[in-house]
């Protein structure tokens, strides 16, 4: 069974989607604008744009292949509480590593 | 707004030691158990075998909050330079769950690369995560792993219930 956020983790496992998510963070874009930078074909990006639609990460407006795509920010949002953890997971962790390699440095 | 940027994903750290010497602190069992986990827990490693399709198996205990587990399938292991693994949370048994506590979205796995390399400083460790979707014949492999070794868990699936009751 997929949950609504299983699809939106599933859409951001993919690098050339981050990618295009992190581009549309900076604003708007069209497809033609997305697929240059990527090297890849329009209906790769086509492809692309489609999970991250249906993921609910981004959306376009009306005017067909030409829509602007869009970030839809509070639904990212969603994902950012995990990085948020693991972020401090590694944090502590890399502290109490330093902590361990210095007191074998200098033996009491 | 940078929220999914890859650099969110992302964490580098020098640490004041040379590259054996912080690979030995990632790649032994005791050693790990030492440093690894979040604040405030105390970590237990399970069983850990150091290769790939090998793994890691460990408990994390707080005060006054049932034990979680966590299961690390590594995918890449190249001394002194690299490792790649597959992580989620787990069962008393070891099986891979869902994660045990209500409100925080998380993935169900998650893929973690960890690179070392000489630095003026000691040595530059880092380390990237994201979303993890596992291919259909990736996650039968993994199910079949873990039937295997149920037998070597003798621990009580009434707790783990109770848990997510």
């Amino acid at each position: 069974m997929q949950t609504a956020l299983d699809r939106k983790f599933a859409a951001l496992a993919d690098p050339t989607r981050r990618a295009i998510v992190a581009r549309l963070a900076l604003g708007e874009a069209s497809v033609a604008e997305l697929q240059r930078p990527f090297g890849i074909s329009q209906p790769a990006i086509s492809r692309h744009l489609k999970v991250l639609e249906a993921a609910g990460l981004i959306e376009g407006g009306r005017a067909a292949q030409s829509r602007p795509r869009r970030l839809k920010i509070e639904a990212l949002a969603e994902t950012s509480d995990w990085i948020d953890h693991l972020r401090t997971l590694w944090r502590d962790s890399f502290a109490r590593l330093d902590a361990m390699l210095l007191e074998e440095e200098d033996p009491k | 707004m940078t929220t999914a940027t890859d650099a969110i994903f992302r964490i580098s750290h020098v640490f004041k030691a040379s590259r054996d010497r912080v690979w030995a602190a990632w790649t032994t069992p005791d050693q790990l158990a030492r440093w690894f986990g979040p604040k405030g827990t105390t970590g237990t490693l399970l069983d850990y075998d150091l290769r790939p399709g090998g793994s890691w198996f460990w408990r994390m205990d707080a005060d006054g909050a049932p034990p979680m587990y966590g299961r690390f399938v590594f995918r890449v292991v190249d001394a002194p330079d690299r490792l790649q693994w597959v992580h989620g949370f787990a069962d008393e048994a070891g099986n891979r769950i869902r994660a045990p506590f209500p409100g925080d979205p998380w993935p169900l796995e998650m893929l973690t690369n960890v690179s070392f390399a000489d630095h003026a400083g000691g040595t530059q460790v880092t380390l990237s995560f994201e979303p993890f979707e596992a291919s259909d014949s990736e996650r039968d492999t993994f199910i079949a792993n873990m039937d295997g070794m149920q037998g070597g868990w003798s621990g009580s699936f009434q707790q783990l219930e109770e848990l997510l009751g």
